[in-house]
């Protein structure tokens, strides 16, 4: 070791993090060179002091009550799109339900609505065949809008309320601002701020089924409160597409609007098959409606292709959104081609909270559960996640997942790092009833099963999880022509058919997995071409979902009669092949 | 800590209280570094205690909530002095100073001037080396540079501390 090594090392050495070889060389080094010692000292001198100086500063008094400087409670909003997120969830239902004439009679029979299991899944009907779920069906109306809360479930760890409001126009949105569940006293015993979202069907009814937190004592009587509805309407404003061709500046779109200030459409360009329409929206109100973004269809045209939304409703700085969008022309006649700007607007807003009441029936409240700890961890790539616990309530079985402590730091397990999770009981196999949603604490992912009664012999199963893979993998494409070519690329087990032809002067080549249960891609390019130049690229994906996705790479203008396809990314399925046994 | 952030994401507002009564101080004496009025420091402190107890929820791992928390701060102070691009007058600073508890060599040059006066990125790791006493991993992931380039820096910090004390010191001699 030199002094110079040793001067790098020495505030490490201060602050007791150097390992013991490098530490006993260190000391070798320092009872030799004296210079080195000075250095030293003047280091322990200087960083004590430091210290010393810190310690020293006084606090203002203004620090004295933390609690003064602190709301009441959080402005917590959170965005309708990260409804996996929300602690609170709510759950939209299709637009397709039972009709309310039959619903009715269901009701009567089976003291909850049918619909309900359909959009709470089969924990309500297990709730209710275990005999505690409670029937409510009282109504409140308001301004021409009824509100029924048709029954409440209480469990060890979530409020069920299952509600619906009637007298909407059909095909009209209802944003619901604050739900709230009170007690006698009118003490908030859950907070379910923020906005929910819901559709409607076409009898002009809407089916929530609320989930809040966890009611933690046995209450008499329960106010259940919904507020700061609003009805929104959708409206649709169409504009002239030869203004395309002119758009020189922005174009204010003239909306008599209660949310929006302005539309400003910044810019609408046509390159190649493409339509990429941009604009601004400035809210007058961007944490109220934040969420209510308009967007622009395109009629004669094909489906959009991407939408790209930058705006925060959780920033209060910001009032303004940037939607960008674009739209498929292919086949298309661009002149046939007509731009419709879609927006809501407030059709009724309703001030006041309805109200339901009810009695609770303390026979009906269960709050049972079964924690049995797992604490697996497991490598799925280079990520490692641990298989925290099992939790068994009455209405239903989790699985909670989480991120083991060692895993890259500020990086999250992503969804596609989420293994496949089935129970083997009853010599059946189940899978998760839905896909894993972050659980209410933050790392953790929760997948749930239908309740189990019996937890004898109950197997868990790890036999398929994604894996993100980098690589670079050339593909040569050779003898390119008019004529359709293939090609087979099998990369890590994963393999890849690629049909490659040449389209109005341009390369064409389409890449796909062939078989998604092994795997798929996830990223593609085209490599530079003979002369070494970049080759001018597009690529487009058909199919939302990647493991389905074929991906079409276009090299435009392209001469050369062979050219290099890259794979940079692609998924791989692989199988942990972990079991974990339950004893009774 | 980490069950106390928990507690405080699902909105218990007592866990974060406690939270942050841990880390007050470190968090003035972090600002008042930084920004070198006591007035803004508390702003900044303020700011971002208001700023954690609404963003708590987007936190994803409980045991970041310090070096997440020193974030928010840093990023507040940095703010703070694009807004107001205010320069401090030595008067007001020598006022503002409680000096005379020193008790060595150093109490004639006022070590918190001179650390004050680094460079911005000399002076933030030395505040979160010796004032959040993190360790260097933790300090890289921070500021977003990698452990290397921590430990380089905290070395130029203090061998700037050095030549600056020398400096002083033969000033003082001078007079």
């Amino acid at each position: 070791m030199n002094c110079m090594e040793v001067q790098e090392l020495m505030e490490l050495y201060y602050n007791g993090e150097l390992d013991e070889a490098t530490m006993d060389r260190f000391d070798e080094h320092l009872k030799h060179c004296e210079s080195c010692l000075n250095y030293y000292n003047y280091l322990e001198k200087t960083i004590s002091e430091i210290k010393y100086m810190y310690d020293n500063i006084e606090l203002p008094k203004e620090l004295d009550n933390i609690d003064s400087l602190i709301p009441k409670k959080p402005k917590k909003k959170k965005s309708l799109y990260k409804k996996a997120a929300a602690a609170v969830s709510i759950i939209l239902i299709a637009a397709a339900l039972a009709n309310s004439n039959a619903l009715a009679d269901t009701i009567k029979k089976i003291a909850y609505p049918e619909w309900a299991s359909k959009i709470a899944g089969k924990s309500v009907t297990n709730s209710f065949d275990k005999g505690f779920g409670q029937s409510v069906e009282i109504s409140d109306t308001r301004s021409g809008i009824t509100m029924t809360v048709h029954n409440v479930i209480i469990e060890e760890d979530k409020t069920r309320v299952i509600f619906s409001l009637s007298g909407v126009r059909g095909g009209d949105n209802v944003s619901i601002g604050r739900i709230l569940i009170k007690d006698k006293k009118g003490k908030v015993l859950v907070n379910g701020g923020g906005w929910g979202y819901t559709y409607n069907d076409k009898e002009g009814k809407v089916y929530v089924s609320y989930e809040g937190e966890r009611i933690n004592k046995n209450p008499d009587e329960l106010t259940f409160e919904v507020s700061d509805i609003r009805v929104l309407n959708n409206r649709k404003k169409e504009f002239d597409y030869s203004m395309a061709n002119s758009l020189a500046s922005d174009i204010k779109l003239a909306l008599d609007s209660k949310i929006y200030k302005n539309v400003n459409f910044k810019s609408i360009e046509q390159a190649s098959n493409k339509l990429i329409v941009k604009y601004e929206v400035e809210f007058y109100d961007m944490k109220t409606y934040g969420t209510l973004t308009p967007y622009v269809e395109l009629t004669g045209g094909k489906k959009t292709l991407t939408s790209v939304y930058s705006g925060d409703s959780n920033n209060p700085q910001t009032s303004t959104a940037t939607i960008e969008e674009t739209f498929d022309l292919k086949e298309t006649a661009p002149n046939n081609l007509k731009l419709q700007f879609i927006y809501y607007e407030i059709e009724k807003e309703l001030p006041d909270a309805f109200k339901v009441s009810f009695k609770v029936d303390k026979s009906t409240i269960n709050t049972s559960k079964i924690e049995k700890a797992i604490g697996k961890t497991i490598t799925i790539g280079n990520s490692k996640i641990t298989i925290d616990r099992l939790e068994a309530t009455p209405s239903e079985t989790r699985i909670i997942v989480k991120e083991a402590n060692n895993a890259s730091t500020f990086g999250n397990i992503s969804g596609s790092y989420l293994p496949e999770l089935q129970l083997e009981y009853d010599n059946k196999l189940h899978t998760a009833n839905r896909t894993p949603i972050q659980g209410s604490r933050v790392n953790e992912y929760l997948y749930t099963f239908d309740p189990i009664d019996n937890f004898k012999d109950v197997k868990l199963k790890v036999n398929k999880a994604a894996v993100l893979s980098y690589c670079n993998e050339q593909i040569k494409l050779t003898g390119i022509s008019e004529e359709k070519q293939k090609t087979q690329k099998i990369i890590d087990e994963v393999p890849f058919d690629i049909v490659y032809y040449r389209q109005n002067g341009d390369l064409k080549v389409e890449i796909y997995s062939s078989d998604s249960d092994k795997g798929y891609l996830q990223d593609v390019s085209l490599d530079k071409d003979k002369e070494g130049k970049s080759i001018k690229t597009s690529i487009e994906r058909q199919d939302l979902s990647y493991k389905e996705s074929r991906f079409i790479v276009t090299g435009s203008d392209f001469k050369d009669d062979s050219a290099s396809l890259v794979i940079k990314a692609y998924t791989k399925i692989i199988n942990p092949g972990v079991e974990i046994n339950f004893g009774s | 800590m980490i069950e106390c952030v928990r507690k405080a994401q699902q909105g218990d507002r007592e866990a974060f209280i406690e939270l942050i009564e841990n880390k007050k101080a470190q968090m003035y004496k972090t600002a008042l570094l930084q920004l070198k009025s006591s007035a803004d420091a508390l702003d900044a402190v303020q700011e971002t205690i208001l700023i954690a107890f609404e963003r708590i929820y987007t936190l994803r791992k409980p045991e970041l909530f310090n070096t997440w928390l020193i974030r928010i701060l840093l990023n507040q102070c940095h703010d703070i002095q694009r807004e107001r691009k205010k320069v401090i007058a030595i008067d007001e600073f020598y006022e503002s100073n409680d000096r005379g508890t020193c008790c060595s060599e150093f109490d004639k040059v006022e070590l918190k001037e001179m650390v004050q006066s680094l460079e911005n990125i000399y002076r933030t790791v030395i505040d979160l080396r010796y004032n959040e006493d993190m360790k260097v991993d933790d300090i890289a992931r921070v500021l977003d540079i990698p452990p290397g380039t921590v430990k380089s820096r905290i070395n130029k910090a203090l061998k700037l501390l050095k030549s600056q004390f020398e400096d002083v010191k033969k000033e003082g001699t001078n007079i």
